[in-house]
């Protein structure tokens, strides 16, 4: 038999029995596994395995379940009035709590550069802005300089 | 896939992937059948890569811890003997290069596992021992995973990782050179 053949040949591949008998005599070695190493795999399977709970929050003390939902509740609470906007005077156009002259002048300003006006310029609510907004806001200022307590 | 029976009583006739499947859906059981259809076979190789019982049992139960963590979700897409084969080698090694003092090639390795078992083996076998342990680690591996594990050609070349021309140019290689050696050449004269 000619070593030089490529293995195209499965024949060339085979092997005795007598040589296969001797390969697992040679490689036999029986391990004993002790019924401790066995249920300690079967025991890391059944954790593994085995479906979660169906909620998470059900795996919590139950003791912890009402603080932890009016601390949710508080911290929604929050949030919320952070986000809400404070409510301002019309023609507060500078959102500084207090109608002025500088609000007066904020929109002359924008009136002065033109362009597309915001709303929030329509002091008067006639649902235009324009130099009327303007007096509107200081009257507006005037009186309330009127009403302050000298 | 092939129904295999187990080293005890075979209780369970689902095939390997009906048995993972099973596993997939929580079924532990399945588990514990697929756990002893091929326990003996992945301690009789670990055995083979570290030589030392001890650490052939060390390796059985990280091999199938490691097999656990793939659950759920698992998908079984070669024999389980190929699949399981290079988790149990590199866990062997890791764990043998961990045991001793100095580090040890994975040649080495394979020489310490080939060394004769038992007393009590036949002249034929020890000399086929001998002889082999001068083969390459690949050849040896290759014929150990034909003749005494059953992988088919392809399914050696998954296990391994290296392509099915490789696997067939070390088989005949490694027959080749048992047919040649005075020690062994009795084995193919009829």
């Amino acid at each position: 038999m000619s070593d030089s053949l490529p293995p195209d040949s499965e024949q060339d591949l085979e092997a005795p029995a007598r040589l296969v008998a001797a390969f697992k005599e040679g490689a036999r070695r029986e391990i004993f596994v002790p019924a401790t190493v066995d249920d300690a795999i079967l025991k890391a399977a059944r954790l593994q395995l085995r479906p979660p709970n169906k909620s998470s929050v059900a795996r919590w003390p139950r003791w912890m379940l009402w603080p932890a939902l009016a601390g949710a509740c508080a911290i929604v609470a929050f949030v919320i009035r952070m986000e809400r906007p404070a409510q301002f005077a019309r023609e507060d156009l500078n959102r500084d709590g207090k109608v002025d002259i500088l609000d007066s002048f904020k929109l002359a300003r924008e009136l002065k550069i033109g362009g597309s006006l915001p709303a929030y310029l329509d002091a008067n609510g006639d649902g235009v802005v324009d130099a009327r907004d303007v007096n509107a806001i200081a009257s507006r200022a005037v009186a309330l300089g009127k009403e302050r307590p000298q | 896939m092939d129904e295999h029976t187990d080293s005890k009583n075979a209780v369970d006739r689902r095939t390997d992937l009906q048995l993972i499947a099973g596993m997939n859906g929580g079924d532990d059981r399945a588990f514990e059948a697929l756990y002893f259809r091929h326990r003996d076979w992945v301690t009789s190789l670990a055995f083979r890569f570290t030589s030392d019982e001890s650490l052939a049992l060390d390796v059985l139960q990280e091999t199938f811890l490691y097999f656990l963590k793939k659950f759920p979700g698992f998908t079984l897409t070669a024999q389980m003997k190929t699949f399981l084969y290079p988790v149990v080698k590199n866990l062997s090694i890791a764990a043998r290069r961990k045991a001793e003092r100095h580090q040890s090639t994975e040649s080495e390795l394979e020489v310490l596992a080939n060394q004769p078992a038992e007393q009590s083996m036949r002249i034929e076998a020890k000399e086929l021992t001998a002889v082999m342990a001068g083969l390459s680690e690949e050849q040896r591996e290759v014929l150990l995973l034909r003749f005494v594990d059953g992988l088919s050609l392809a399914e050696i070349a998954a296990a391994m990782e290296i392509p099915l021309g490789t696997v067939k140019s070390r088989l005949h290689n490694a027959l080749t050179a048992l047919r040649k050696d005075p020690r062994t050449k009795s084995f193919f004269e009829e």
